[in-house]
């Protein structure tokens, strides 16, 4: 049962994978002009330049030049880095624990504080402490991240003090317990920015809209009818049936937050993966904009492909269609 | 004179969605904050406001005072006057991406769920890329790389909208598809696309309108974003833009705190207002 909806659902993927890649592949290749100059160095002949484009394959079709990077691709070859002149892989895999340690947290964070607030607000409606919480809500949803993040910054680093404005670490020789207060501190503020305005707005608006919705249903009205008593409505029936759309839709967040982790790890300087990425489309550094486009491709498709498995299991009915 | 079909929909919709709208104080106030900003936007020309490309060497990075109510940025250019003439680019550009992202969703859309088959796999295949790219990165990526009027962003930030309402739209025509009054012109002789545009989709199109509302929002963020990123559009002023030179000298909070508010205020106002309509749209309409 559960391995053939796997096989499905894969297979179902595996053509929009392709198309992410080739899409990007596009887009990057849109650009006038290419590296070959950069790359051939600051006192490269104009010889050598048209050496180096022919060498790197550069002046062959778009077309050409994408079938050799899928072939490469498959075959775990993703080229250098024009930038920093190692493997793109390494350039990306060094930066990806620092965006963990950013995003990981925040989503604990926005869970434990958003996933309560929303049931509380859904649980004393109509009232005015759920409107303020959903108010609340709208409010920190609609504030831009970054605009947080630099007010953070203002407020915390600049005329407070009290925390560093960017970076990972200040202290570069600590090491051990040091150290790890050292990050800390650091963390402090991109991870309350990521979380307060990405993820606690929505989980508040998920678990409140889900209960909401759920509370409607006759199965609810058939609890109370049978003599449960509210808690026991809620806990056995509204709760677990209003979680199953926030597990849902986790696909969407790890996008979404992604997008968050860009901005706010470019604002508050932190080595991760979403500063590099905007580091290297500026300084155009092809090879690795394909490889972390593509490894967003597959975290988004895996956690997708994990949150369907979870539902399907949860939910007969998706399973025996 | 006979009412054409659309028109009589177009009518009932109006009418509904007007009603009991004194009670629905949210949806009102997202009205409100938008059609501030819109008469803001229509009457700046008329302000007598600093000239926001004024530069003055006097003023640089003035703090807030009566002289320059939201304080200089790092020019010298009057703060309060460049918040309020972003209104007219942050509205204009919001609205014709959400414009854009409409009519090739419900086009793209109609069609896959009309014809079904090959034509609906492979656009769905083209809905889940969109859906797996974050789009902001995306865009990003464009702008970086290809270029930065602000017509194109608008146009480019409205093409990666659209998976959204090309999904509504296609669930909409496979329900309507079956419907008895759509069968019945199909029988009087009605071609494909007179069913889709005069028939299917004036009755279909009501969830896609609320969902159109929140894209403005989306795309207004989305564009500040990319503007805070130094990737906006240098010669027209947008909110985005001007907090991006806020980050040249940190401790100007007012180059931060002003636009970031009416960024923050105009979504809002398109949030609200879209999930206001999603919930009048959508029930009573659900025959």
């Amino acid at each position: 049962m559960s391995s053939s909806y796997v096989r499905r659902r894969l297979i179902q993927l595996v053509p929009s994978f392709f198309l992410v890649i080739v899409l990007t592949f596009v887009i990057i290749n849109l650009a006038p002009g290419d590296p070959s100059a950069a790359l051939a160095g600051e006192f490269a002949s104009p010889e050598y330049v048209v050496e180096i484009r022919k060498l790197y394959g550069f002046d062959r079709p778009v077309h050409e030049r994408l079938l050799i990077y899928i072939g490469n691709m498959l075959t775990g070859n993703l080229g250098r880095s024009y930038f920093y002149g190692v493997p793109a892989t390494q350039v990306v895999i060094e930066r990806i624990p620092a965006t963990l340690l950013l995003v990981f947290p925040s989503i604990v964070l926005s869970i434990v504080i958003g996933l309560p607030l929303g049931i509380f607000a859904a649980r004393k409606r109509p009232s005015r402490t759920t409107a303020a919480i959903v108010f609340q809500a709208y409010i920190l949803f609609s504030i831009p991240i970054f605009v947080f993040g630099l007010l953070l910054m203002i407020i915390f680093a600049v005329y407070l003090a009290i925390l560093p404005s960017g970076g990972m670490i200040s202290q570069f020789y600590a090491t051990g317990l040091e150290r790890a207060a050292d990050v800390l501190r650091h963390l402090v503020l991109p991870m309350l920015t990521l979380a307060l305005i990405w993820g606690v707005p929505q989980f508040v608006r998920l678990t409140y809209s889900a209960i909401v919705e759920v509370s409607k249903e006759e199965f609810i009205t058939t609890a109370r009818a049978i003599g449960l008593d509210e808690g026991a409505v809620f806990r056995r029936h509204a709760f677990r049936n209003a979680m199953l759309p926030v597990a849902t839709i986790a696909g969407i967040w790890i996008s979404s937050a992604i997008t968050g982790a860009v901005f706010t790890e470019t604002v508050f300087s932190w080595p991760g993966i979403g500063s590099l990425l905007f580091d290297s489309i500026l300084l155009r550094d092809y090879t690795v904009i394909m490889f972390i486009f593509i490894l967003t491709a597959i975290s988004v498709i895996i956690v997708s492909l994990i949150t369907d498995i979870i539902y399907a299991r949860l939910d007969p009915r998706i399973r025996l269609r | 004179m006979r009412r054409s079909v659309s028109l009589s929909n177009t009518l009932t919709l109006v009418r509904v969605g007007m009603r009991d709208l004194r009670g629905d104080k949210w949806g009102l106030t997202g009205l409100c904050m938008m059609l501030s900003f819109v008469v803001i936007a229509l009457l700046v020309p008329y302000f007598p406001l600093y000239d926001p490309w004024e530069q003055s060497g006097a003023d640089v990075i003035a703090p807030p005072s009566w002289n320059h109510p939201f304080g200089a940025d790092i020019y010298g250019r009057d703060v309060f006057s460049r918040v309020l003439w972003g209104t007219r680019v942050s509205l204009g550009l919001g609205v014709l991406a959400a414009l854009t992202s409409f009519f090739v969703g419900a086009v793209i859309g109609s069609f896959a769920g009309y014809y079904g088959g090959f034509l609906d796999d492979i656009m769905t295949r083209f809905i889940d890329v969109f859906i797996i790219i974050p789009r902001v990165i995306l865009l990003i990526l464009v702008a970086a790389l290809i270029g930065t009027e602000v017509w194109y962003m608008a146009l480019f930030i409205g093409l990666t909208m659209w998976a959204s309402t090309a999904r509504i739209a296609r669930a909409q025509v496979i329900t309507f598809k079956e419907r008895g009054f759509v069968k019945a012109a199909a029988l009087l002789g009605a071609g494909d696309v007179r069913l889709l545009f005069l028939h299917i989709l004036p009755n279909g199109i009501y969830p896609a309108i609320s969902n159109t509302t929140l894209q403005v929002a989306d795309a207004i963020m989305t564009e500040a974003g990319l503007s805070f990123f130094g990737l906006g559009d240098k010669n027209v002023i947008t909110w985005g833009q001007i907090i991006n030179m806020g980050m040249l000298s940190i401790s100007s909070w007012w180059l931060v705190v002003f636009p970031g508010a009416a960024i923050a205020l105009m979504v809002l106002a398109f949030n609200l207002l879209g999930d206001s309509l999603e919930l009048r749209l959508k029930p009573r309409l659900l025959r």
